[in-house]
């Protein structure tokens, strides 16, 4: 059974970065500010996560600054979309864009390196390997073995589902997308619940790529984050809001990107085997796309403006 | 050494540039300055009685790989052939394409192109500039303008094969991984070569191959060499571009394989880990074409192709962990190959 051990240990590894930055842009979805750029806003996460990596030489102290610094921009990115009505499609867009060039600039002009960053003094976050349960077939590879913030990531799951039901801040999250007048007449505040949701979208996404360059590797390639951005995306939208769902369209992505790695040529063609998350991907759209009532998701800018 | 960017380079505003890239923005700055002020850009090479030479590349250079090897070539033009070097970056932007090997083709009396992208806009300059001689560099363009320099895939991967196995029997293991970047034929190519090199030493051990789908996902790769390792891989041979990082990666971290590097002499990334390198001579080949052109036996149009013979592959070995016996072996077949008395096929 270590096969199988190995193939949900990968499957984790691989839904962990897709998970945060789901979770970070489900809360935008929910203030109807749908953020787009969560691939931009990852590898931003992911080159920060080693730069600071290796001035501070402390994993956990990196994610401290990532986080940090990520707030900022998301505080930034937020009164963008609020006060200046920059079309939140669009920039979400440009922050692909941006996160992609940038990235590539930073990494020649500071390290004077092309293409790969791997430097012995960026650290790794450990691997906590929790004793006893480790031990146990199935389970090990399942919840053993991972990074702080695969387990955070989870936390994070429960945390919202929480919170959906019995906290304040996301009814307001909730109103200032679905109800803005409401919200206003409520003593609400529409812009600063925008732009919270942003804050946080960022955190998360900077989160999910410092786990990919200094969680499950210690290294930084041009373009590492390789689309995940977009399959967190695409999550938050096939989860209609709902956080068990959204959890649970992560982790088939995950595993069914682990499978992808596990099957080789003598099962199928690689062409086929590396199309299983994406087919996976449509069929689940197709399916929750025929049982979906209402049109959660409007891509534009809400009418009533902080104003 | 003087680095030309596109004009529009914003040089004056990058906060961190090392002493190297100031040299250059200020060349660059330079540059600028004398074409705003109207002058032609001067056909120096061909009045100068020294050689030029050109290396455009369609990225950038730094990459720690392809196209740090072709960069190799510059101190050896300039000692041994008495040449003055050029280098031209594309920086992916294609529209640059164009200008900058017009450029090249002004100030130099041959040129190397690396870089697919640049293709197209190298057979329009080279078919408009008849007496700039073009190289490209890494594959075969059907232009009668332009020369093609290719590498022998098959021959080099058999060698990468031969080390694998090799290193696969001083550990007991059975399966040498193989992981591919796409499954496009050059990767097949090589494939079929390390496949051969692994039986010629030990035909008891299989290959099992991996393609990842790309060639910029170390995170998969990482993926791809735990799941090889769990299907009883030591020797994993990485010809996935930076994908292969993450290989090297695991191998760096808790992954007991040993990654197997290719085009430059991956060891840093994985240190004491890794058994060798699979160099690809990019240095050697430009240095020798340019020999022959400043000897007047390059023709116009002509196709080469380099395998251990020509210097065109070269193999790098860690003495620790190979063993001089190892060694000893993997020189004495890579001899046979050089000698021509062992064929490979595609």
């Amino acid at each position: 059974m270590d096969w199988l051990d190995a193939f949900l240990g990968s499957g984790m590894r691989f839904t962990t970065p897709i998970l945060l930055a789901a979770l970070g842009c489900l809360v935008t979805s929910w203030t109807r500010d749908l953020n787009v750029g969560l691939e931009g806003a990852m590898i931003f996460g992911a080159f920060f996560g080693v730069a600071f990596g290796l001035e501070l030489g402390s994993g956990l102290g990196a994610i401290v600054v990532t986080l940090l610094a990520a707030a900022v921009a998301g505080l930034l990115f937020g009164i963008l979309i609020t006060t200046y009505r920059v079309n939140v499609f669009v920039a979400g867009i440009v922050l692909n864009v941006f996160g992609a060039g940038a990235t590539v600039f930073l990494l020649r002009s500071i390290y004077g390196v092309k293409g790969a960053l791997a430097d012995d003094g960026i650290p790794r976050l450990a691997r906590i390997e929790i004793p006893v349960i480790g031990d146990i077939p199935v389970l090990g590879g399942l919840v053993s073995g991972h990074t702080v913030l695969t387990y955070l990531a989870w936390v994070l799951v429960g945390v919202t589902v929480w919170a959906v039901r019995n906290s304040v801040v996301v009814r307001h999250l909730k109103a200032a997308g679905e109800h803005p007048e409401a919200l206003e007449t409520a003593g609400g505040n529409v812009q600063r619940m925008r732009i919270l949701a942003q804050v946080w979208c960022f955190m998360l996404c900077a989160l999910a790529g410092a786990q990919m360059s200094i969680g499950q590797l210690s290294l930084f390639t041009e373009g590492m984050t390789s689309g995940l951005g977009f399959v967190a995306v695409a999550a938050a939208i096939f989860s209609r809001g709902n956080v068990l769902w959204l959890a649970a369209i992560s982790t088939v992505f995950g595993l069914s990107s682990a499978a992808g790695v596990q099957i080789n040529e003598e099962v199928m063609p690689p062409q086929f085997a590396q199309m299983i998350p994406y087919v996976v991907a449509l069929v689940g759209l197709v399916v929750l796309a025929r049982t979906s009532k209402v049109d959660q998701v409007r891509i534009a800018t809400p009418q009533l403006q902080a104003d | 050494m003087t680095t030309k960017l596109p004009f529009s380079a914003p040089a004056t505003r990058r906060p961190f540039v090392r002493r190297a890239s100031v040299v250059a923005s200020a060349a660059v700055l330079a540059v600028g300055l004398t074409a705003c002020g109207g002058a032609k850009p001067k056909a120096s090479g061909s009045d100068d009685e020294g050689l030029s030479v050109g290396i455009f590349v369609d990225n950038a250079f730094g990459d720690g790989d392809f196209f740090d090897q072709a960069a190799a070539a510059e101190k050896p033009l300039e000692s041994d052939l008495d040449a003055k070097v050029n280098t031209y970056e594309g920086q992916l932007q294609a529209q640059n394409f164009e200008p900058l090997l017009q450029d090249a083709a002004d100030a130099n009396d041959i040129v190397f192109v690396l870089g697919f992208e640049a293709i197209d806009a190298l057979i329009k300059v080279a078919g408009e500039n008849p007496d700039t001689r073009f190289v490209f560099v890494d594959g075969t363009v059907d232009s009668p303008d332009v020369v093609s320099a290719e590498f022998r895939t098959a021959e080099g991967c058999y060698m990468a094969g031969a080390l694998a196995a090799t290193v696969n029997a001083a550990a007991g293991a059975k399966a040498a991984g193989f992981v591919g970047g796409i499954d496009a034929p050059v990767i097949k190519n090589c494939e079929s070569g390390y496949t051969q090199g692994v039986a010629e030493v030990d035909p008891a051990q299989k290959v099992t191959p991996q393609y990842a789908g790309s060639f910029v996902d170390p995170a998969k790769g990482r993926e791809i060499a735990l799941a090889l390792q769990q299907k009883g891989a030591h020797s994993i041979f990485a010809y996935a571009g930076l994908t292969g990082a993450g290989i090297f990666d695991a191998a760096k971290a808790d992954a007991k394989i040993s990654p197997i590097g290719v085009v430059a002499d991956k060891s840093p990334l994985a240190p004491g880990k890794t058994p060798g390198s699979l160099e690809m001579g990019v240095d050697t080949v430009l240095l020798s074409l340019a020999k022959e052109f400043q000897g007047g036996d390059l023709e116009q149009g002509s196709q080469h192709t380099y395998g251990f013979a020509e210097g065109g592959w070269k193999m790098v070995y860690d003495k620790a962990l190979v063993g001089a016996d190892g060694i000893a072996q993997l020189d004495a077949l890579q001899e046979r190959i050089s000698s021509g008395e062992l064929k490979i096929s595609e």
